[in-house]
């Protein structure tokens, strides 16, 4: 599906008027590694994803992908180039149905009709709604519209895949069926950098762990490294929790 | 589904079949005119309908393009002598070329703002126009009386030679965009309708596309434009440039039902008629009673069918379906 590729940020920082969103964020990711994305609600991680894929202009730092320097690229060449992104907030092309929805992603890799609708059929079976392809997206279930979002990420072919908070919401079940997904997508040689808040989910798959609190990052590593770290445990539950699990 | 595509299809078939013969039976001229003015429209309101239902811009200035295309093949004519044909074409890219450009700033504003830039266009280009002495100011260019032709294009004793080229107009266009419909183009207009953060997401140059939206949009109208320039023989900023002319447009799409090929042929040849009749039958009473019918239906529709035409069709084929469903389950 997809050769090496490399996605590096050094040193991004943005500023919101006087809130400094992003200070100084530094890490990389390669093809077949799973990097978990973590921190408390306003740590800057959605800010951290819109700068990357070019919807945020960054303040300083760079963005390279494969050498290359992509740093305020607009949002569809970013896409072009092969790295792209799901939103938070879910969102999917409302009015077109779900093919259709697949279908605009594919015709990034295949500007005629027939081989970009062959492609999103084979997108739709890999993730498993083929039988839901003449709904139109305004009628699926939140769980379905997450699972649509994905697949019209993966038509456009992309080598880094970044997924905002794509379990948030699920059940158990559904959770585990996203990262079954997301553990085979990563088998298949993509970069996968995955913002989320259910731990449990998530811990399990990811290779690497960075936390982000207040625009910072505050520790990288495994995710054994990342649960017992007494920063990461102070940032989510405060400083005296902190202390007494260390202690 | 075969049989359904079966009826649409004799359907179609008859459409055209009756939009071609119909006509020939049409002796009075006043009617003559209406046939000529509902395939116009119908051509503006497609032509308005690739932005705004397609892409979702709303213009309610298509007359800055509508004028500007009247004005090239006019003035080319006049001046220089050149055939109306040529300037037809001529009218056609540089109306595509001017939407663009002023597509360039336009298109960055996003919905409410977007319609009130293009009202302001359109008011700036008859203003502009008014008073450019080169082309005529108020009093804008009478076209010279030649025989009349294809070639020439210009008739003199019947009014149905407009109607059919202005029906192959529309026949062409409505070509196109069943292709557009089955391509990328309609695909990527469509997604950067629907939500524009997700059409970049997919890698979609949503400045290009819009501006490719916008060229197409102002270079078939500039051709209508001529369209009427021509059939006029007469081209005069307050006509050419006029506000109305935006807002029928818009109107004829939005009350057809936009986003398909088939909604503006429809506002057409229902909006235009009652305008027209209206006009002719009570206009002259002077108290606008004319102007309370044609808006008292608009109105109705509005509140009975946001959706337009397009609406009541789908309801009751919605409704067919749904009959043959039942019908099939008991056999």
């Amino acid at each position: 599906m997809s050769k090496e590729a490399k996605l590096v940020v050094t040193g991004v920082t943005k500023r919101f008027g006087g809130l400094l969103a992003l200070n100084d964020v530094s890490f990389s990711v390669e093809s077949g590694e799973i990097l978990a994305l973590i921190g408390p609600n306003g740590a800057g991680k959605t800010t951290l994803f819109n700068c990357l894929t070019g919807f945020l202009k960054v303040d300083g730092g760079t963005v390279e992908f494969n050498g290359r320097n992509i740093t305020n690229w607009s949002p569809n060449q970013i896409c072009s180039l092969g790295v792209a992104r799901t939103f938070q907030v879910v969102q999917v092309l409302q009015g077109m149905t779900v093919l259709e929805n697949v279908m605009v992603g594919a015709y990034l890799r295949n500007p005629r009709t027939t081989p970009a609708r062959e492609k999103a059929v084979a997108v739709l079976e890999r993730v498993g709604m083929l039988d839901r392809a003449d709904v139109l997206a305004v009628n699926l279930t939140l769980p379905e519209k997450k699972r649509l979002e994905v697949a019209m990420s993966l038509a456009t072919e992309p080598k880094v895949l970044m997924l905002d908070e794509s379990m948030a919401g699920l059940t158990p079940t559904e959770a585990a069926e996203a990262s079954q997904m997301i553990r085979s997508l990563r088998d298949e040689g993509l970069a996968l950098i995955v913002v989320e808040h259910v731990m449990e989910a998530i811990m399990p798959i990811a290779d690497r762990v960075i936390v982000l609190e207040s625009g910072t990052k505050i520790a990288e590593g495994s995710p054994e490294e990342i649960v017992s770290n007494p920063r990461v445990i102070s940032a989510y539950l405060g400083d005296k929790y902190a202390k007494r699990v260390v202690n | 589904m075969k049989d359904t595509n079966r009826t649409s299809k004799t359907l179609l078939i008859l459409a055209v079949l009756a939009s071609i013969i119909l006509p020939l039976f049409v002796k009075a001229r006043f009617m003559q005119h209406i046939l000529v003015m509902v395939v116009l429209y119908a051509v503006l309101g497609q032509a308005w309908n690739i932005l705004g239902g397609y892409v979702g811009l709303v213009s309610i200035g298509q007359a800055a393009f509508f004028g500007l295309g009247s004005y090239v093949s006019s003035y080319l004519q006049v001046e220089y002598g050149i055939n109306p044909w040529i300037g037809f074409a001529l009218a056609g890219v540089i109306t595509a070329v001017f939407g663009f450009l002023v597509g360039l700033p336009v298109t960055r504003l996003r919905g409410r703002y977007f319609a009130i830039a293009t009202i302001a266009l359109g008011q700036v280009m008859k203003v502009l126009f008014e008073n450019w002495q080169r082309v005529g100011a108020a009093t804008g260019l009478m076209l010279p009386l030649v025989k009349e032709g294809l070639g020439t294009l210009q008739f003199h004793t019947s009014k149905l030679p407009y109607y059919y080229i202005g029906l192959a107009m529309l026949g062409i266009i409505i070509l196109f965009m069943w292709y557009m419909e089955r391509s990328r183009l309609g695909y990527y207009f469509k997604a950067i309708r629907e939500n524009e953060d997700v059409a970049a997401a997919m890698g979609i140059n949503k400045t290009l596309y819009k501006l490719i939206a916008i060229a197409i949009s102002a270079g078939i109208t500039g051709m209508c434009g001529t369209f009427l320039a021509q059939y006029s023989l007469y081209v005069e900023p307050e006509y050419m440039f006029n506000h109305n002319i935006s807002v029928t447009i818009a109107l004829i799409a939005v009350f057809g039902g936009t986003g398909n090929i088939l909604g503006p042929i429809l506002g057409s040849a229902i909006l235009l008629p009652i305008s027209e009749l209206s006009r002719a039958w009570m206009g002259s009473t002077g108290t606008g009673i004319d102007m309370m019918i044609y808006g008292a239906f608009i109105v109705l529709i509005c509140v009975y069918q946001p959706q337009g035409l397009m609406g009541v069709v789908r309801n009751i084929q919605a409704r067919a379906r749904a009959q043959v469903e039942r019908r099939g389950a008991h056999v």
